[in-house]
């Protein structure tokens, strides 16, 4: 039997991905984490390796902790397609990215993301700030699905 | 005038040599009959059995209708013999005619008119000459039978306003060859010199008198004064609108002429204006013609119109090219930015997290220098984060565009006050606010102004015991709202003031004041996008003043 996915970390950044399951693993919420290293894992994860059949389940984790600059498809390709998708449209997207540009966040929110976070430089601001969104968007969060 | 007397005196003396050798062709056709044997005979012997002979030579004189009398006289002017016999012109051999008679040469002379009522008669006179003495005399004499129209012919062959008048010697007869005249008053002068008078029709008229040769008569020829003047009028007349007609010509060549060289000069002077005014993009070439000095001018000026056109061609292509190497450049700013601000801060933080978690799972395996070690890593990571931060701010603002919009500056300040200032330490900052006018200007980037300053001036008056920091403004600029701000901090030596603005550049140590060197350039960069200035004044230990100002309407 499949294991229940609750959060998806999309993050190529080894050491940011570190970080943040660490941060996640304080208020014990990696036991259901999967980590991805860049989109096109993800797409894959998500769709599976035939993703023009529409009927076909697909996984939904409670929360997609997304980075934006990533090799191959970038964060942004994916959360296009995540959304214009009726299987994935209503996953929860976060985006986490070190991008502070103006144009990144007005791109986000026209695709449907549900949060944009900046990446706080400072390792307790960045623990508390990943901590916090995995305690808000599982635990507190209900999803439609 | 002069002309006229000229022309008049050649007439008179052309026409008197003319009538003199008619004259002369006359008594040598009458000096043809006394040269004949049977009127030589006659005169020496007068025998009447010649009478025949004499009679058929002096006859055949008679087949001239215009002669009227032949007559033969003897030496002692006796007449012998006439004929027709029994003429009615007996009369004309009188005494009042022996004057002719006397005076005639051996060749033979024309004499005195003489007149019968209207009719005017002259003698031929030839003398029959034996062994060179006069053996007796032949006269012939003439009716003077011109008509009208000869008079007339020979009036257009003088002129218009020439009269002829024929007249003797004496002056005891004048005639204008086809009726007697009155005699003209004496005293005139044979002189060929020209005189004026007064005529009997009471016309001024100019007349010369000469003799005519072989005769003993005179010629007069007489020009009215009038016809003279009338004529010079006249020529006058034609002179004056020959002149008029070569000055209305000589108008219009010259009105052509100034017409093809103001044209293409006024030309010259609208096209100059167009280049200098930079709307030479419609000019068009001028058409020269000819190689005179004017197109040659024109030649240079469409060679300088090229040379312009091409330059500002040029100079608009490389131009484009700038600005497309301008922007290219700005795109490459723009990505190397975004990465740095991405790609720059993610080892940042991996540095700090994990030594932070060395710190928070190692922490009892450290001694204190160990800590102390690690404290610094992390100290230098952030203020590494920070650097890159301000970087990006600072590059960021040129991209951003100025929302202008009316923002209360007094309340922004206060804002400002109570963010920079520590709660705990609100008491020890003796701060004096005055009221400070409102401002059109970008509100995020004046109140990034404000913070940066009063964050400056809380910095480096930190280290004093009285903490002092005034913000005011001042309306010495009529177009500009100056805005000041004065601690009684650490200041600065005004001999780096001209490094106070420019980025990275700091008049303190870190270890005495923290600081990146941004603030004050990213101020004074926004305050120039905003059309305004800053400037400074300090003396070191006893602080600093900035003074700002901003446009107070929009530009």
């Amino acid at each position: 039997m499949k294991v229940e996915v609750e959060i998806l970390l999309i993050e190529d950044n080894a050491y940011d991905a570190e970080l943040a399951i660490r941060a996640l693993k304080k208020v014990n919420l990696a036991n259901h984490l999967v980590h991805l290293q860049d989109g096109e894992e993800a797409l894959r994860f998500l769709f599976g390796n035939d993703d023009n059949d529409v009927n076909k389940t697909v996984s939904k984790p409670k929360l997609i902790l997304l980075d934006i600059k990533m090799p191959k498809v970038d964060g942004l390709e994916v959360l296009k397609q995540l959304k214009s998708d009726a299987r994935t449209k209503n996953i929860p997207v976060v985006i986490m990215t070190s991008s502070q540009e103006g144009e990144d966040v007005v791109k986000c929110y026209q695709y449907g993301v549900n949060s944009y976070v900046v990446k706080p430089l400072n390792f307790d601001n960045f623990s508390k700030a990943v901590s916090d969104l995995g305690l808000y968007w599982v635990l507190m969060n209900h999803t439609s699905y | 005038m002069q002309a006229g007397r000229e022309r008049l005196k050649n007439l008179t003396e052309q026409l008197g040599t003319m009538f003199g050798q008619s004259a002369q062709s006359m008594i040598k056709a009458t000096h043809a009959a006394t040269v004949k044997k049977p009127v030589q005979q006659y005169l020496l012997t007068q025998q009447q059995d010649l009478h025949p002979a004499v009679q058929h030579e002096l006859e055949n004189f008679l087949k001239d209708t215009s002669t009227t009398l032949v007559s033969l006289l003897d030496k002692h002017f006796k007449p012998l013999l006439s004929f027709p016999a029994n003429s009615q012109h007996n009369f004309l051999l009188t005494d009042s005619v022996l004057f002719s008679l006397k005076t005639t040469s051996q060749a033979g002379i024309i004499g005195k008119f003489y007149h019968a009522g209207d009719t005017m008669y002259h003698p031929v006179i030839v003398p029959v000459m034996n062994n060179k003495l006069p053996t007796g005399y032949l006269v012939r004499w003439r009716r003077v039978t011109t008509n009208p129209k000869t008079i007339q012919q020979l009036s257009g062959l003088l002129g218009t306003g020439a009269t002829l008048f024929f007249g003797n010697q004496d002056g005891s007869f004048w005639t204008d060859l086809l009726k007697p005249v009155a005699p003209f008053p004496a005293g005139f002068k044979q002189d060929k010199e020209v005189f004026e008078f007064t005529n009997q029709a009471g016309n001024d008229v100019l007349a010369t008198i000469r003799p005519v040769s072989n005769t003993n008569w005179l010629i007069m020829v007489e020009f009215s004064k009038q016809k003279i003047l009338s004529s010079i009028h006249q020529s006058m007349y034609w002179i004056i609108l020959i002149g008029a007609v070569l000055i209305i010509a000589g108008m219009i060549i010259a009105w052509f002429i100034s017409r093809s060289i103001t044209k293409p000069l006024n030309y010259l002077t609208n096209a100059a204006s167009a280049i200098a005014s930079g709307n030479d993009h419609t000019l068009t070439e001028m058409t020269v013609r000819g190689n005179d000095e004017l197109s040659k001018l024109g030649q240079a000026f469409n060679y300088m119109t090229r040379q312009v056109k091409e330059s500002r061609q040029n100079l608009e292509y490389r131009i484009n090219q700038r600005t497309q190497q301008l922007q290219a450049v700005n795109k490459e700013l723009e990505s190397f930015s975004y990465s740095v601000s991405h790609d720059l801060r993610a080892p940042l933080r991996a540095i700090n997290g994990y030594s932070n978690i060395l710190e928070e799972d190692y922490s009892s395996r450290l001694d204190k220098e160990g800590l102390r070690l690690l404290g610094v890593i992390r100290q230098n990571a952030t203020r590494m984060g920070t650097l890159i931060d301000d970087l990006l701010s600072f590059s960021r603002l040129s991209k951003q565009e100025i929302k202008r919009q009316e923002v209360d500056m007094h309340a922004m300040v206060q804002e400002c006050l109570a963010e920079i200032i520590p709660q705990d330490l609100q008491n020890s900052y003796q701060v004096t606010l005055k009221p400070l006018p409102k401002c059109l200007c970008d509100k995020s980037m004046i109140r990034q102004v404000w913070c940066n300053l009063i964050g400056n001036a809380v910095k480096y008056s930190s280290q004093k015991k009285e903490k002092c920091i005034e913000i005011g403004s001042s309306n010495d600029d009529p177009h500009k709202q100056t805005y000041y701000i004065i601690d009684n901090g650490a200041g600065f030596n005004m001999k780096y003031s001209d490094k106070l603005f420019g980025i990275f550049q700091r008049l303190h140590s870190d270890t005495e004041f923290e600081g990146t060197g941004v603030g004050l350039a990213l101020v004074k960069r926004i305050l120039n996008k905003h059309d305004g200035d800053i400037w400074a004044q300090s003396t070191p230990g006893l602080g600093a003043t900035f003074h700002f100002n901003l446009p107070k309407s929009i530009p």
